[in-house]
């Protein structure tokens, strides 16, 4: 009795394990995963933000981010900050490629998601939606909020 | 009588020889007190305290602000500007947090200030500087001002800034220095604080930079 039980309950479990791999595959979910989602709040006249985060490429091929929007900001883009001639300066990356199996970390004074002209000025826990578009294809959608600063 | 006269003689060797000695104590004494420089200071301390000289810039209230205005306070200068999504944001974190941390300090009065100025007049007039400092805290100061007035100070300090040639989208970033300077009380420029900036490392060497300039007067 208990041993049928536990063939059906391994069953089971192999059945809804199978399934959510090609759930994930199927929905690009594994290819590539985001964390440690940051957008600092600004003061109100800001007319730009950052957002930082960290990117990882789960797959065995390179992908390459080429495009962010979100409806909340006029424009996205991707910033890197390198230091030039003693003064720090600001580049804009048209894309950004992670390696296979690598993390790309998007942080403070390195690379930044630029989210450019606000529709209206964002605080404290007011949504925003980021959409990331890969090169391959692959569409991941972020729904985060705007952080309060210490 | 000529008794006397030598008594007077020894007692001017004496007194003479007392003078010497004394004076000699005392200006050893003099050198050796003047209190040792800080040690371990995250901050670069300059050999010399640096005079400003005078300048003009207008602040958020579209109020004169020059020399005199850093007299009689500590000022940490930031320069930098609001369309900066990443490292002004967090110099003025950074000043904030050394404002709070500072204000605890039972032994410290409250003779700072915090300036944020902006290299970018076009676009960061007096009423938009003063909504983006009083974010920070409503004590903080916004200043700026025209372009050879602002080069004035960033020459004095050694701060370097240069303007980006707009994109397509008429949108233009501003490359800057990133560090903060300790500007002392009588308007001299003691020290300078480098990226990455750490708010308890500041705090800590502005208190004992404080306390070595005012031994020392």
């Amino acid at each position: 009795m208990s041993k049928i039980f536990l063939a059906r309950k391994t069953f089971a479990s192999i059945v809804c394990f199978i399934a959510s791999i090609n759930l994930a595959a199927a929905h690009g979910l594994a290819a590539i995963t985001f964390s440690n989602i940051t957008i600092p709040e600004a003061p109100p006249v800001a007319s730009v933000m950052a957002a930082y985060m960290h990117i990882k490429n789960n797959t065995n091929a390179k992908k390459i981010l080429n495009k962010i929007s979100s409806p909340q900001f006029k424009r996205v883009e991707i910033h890197e900050m390198h230091m030039t001639n003693g003064m720090m300066s600001m580049k804009q990356i048209q894309a950004l490629t992670i390696k296979a199996q690598q993390t790309m970390i998007l942080k403070p004074g390195g690379i930044h998601v630029m989210l450019i002209k606000p529709l209206k000025p964002l605080k404290h826990n007011d949504q925003v939606t980021l959409t990331f578009k890969f090169a391959s294809g692959e569409s991941t959608i972020i729904n985060t909020r705007v952080q309060k600063t210490d | 009588m000529p008794h006397t006269n030598k008594n007077n003689n020894l007692i001017l060797i004496a007194v003479a020889i007392i003078s010497v000695v004394v004076g000699v104590l005392v200006s050893q004494k003099l050198i050796e007190t003047p209190v040792k420089i800080p040690e371990n200071l995250s901050a670069t301390l300059l050999d010399k305290a640096k005079p400003l000289q005078p300048f003009t810039l207008i602040n958020h209230d579209n109020k004169p602000f020059n020399l005199n205005s850093l007299k009689g306070n500590w000022s940490f200068l930031f320069f930098g500007y609001t369309h900066c999504p990443d490292v002004c944001p967090l110099a003025m974190q950074v000043m904030r947090k050394v404002w709070q941390a500072a204000e605890l300090k039972t032994t410290l009065p409250p003779t700072m200030q915090m300036i944020f100025v902006s290299v970018d007049p076009k676009r960061d007039t007096p009423a938009v500087l003063k909504a983006y400092t009083q974010y920070y805290n409503p004590a903080f100061i916004g200043v700026t001002g025209e372009t050879e007035q602002i080069d004035n100070i960033t020459k004095q300090i050694g701060i370097l800034y240069g303007v980006d040639a707009p994109n397509k989208n008429g949108d233009y970033n501003v490359s800057h220095s990133g560090q903060i300077i300790l500007i002392d009380p009588q308007a001299n420029m003691r020290a300078v604080f480098s990226p990455p900036l750490n708010p308890k490392s500041i705090t800590q060497d502005f208190i004992a930079i404080k306390k070595w300039v005012e031994d020392n007067i």
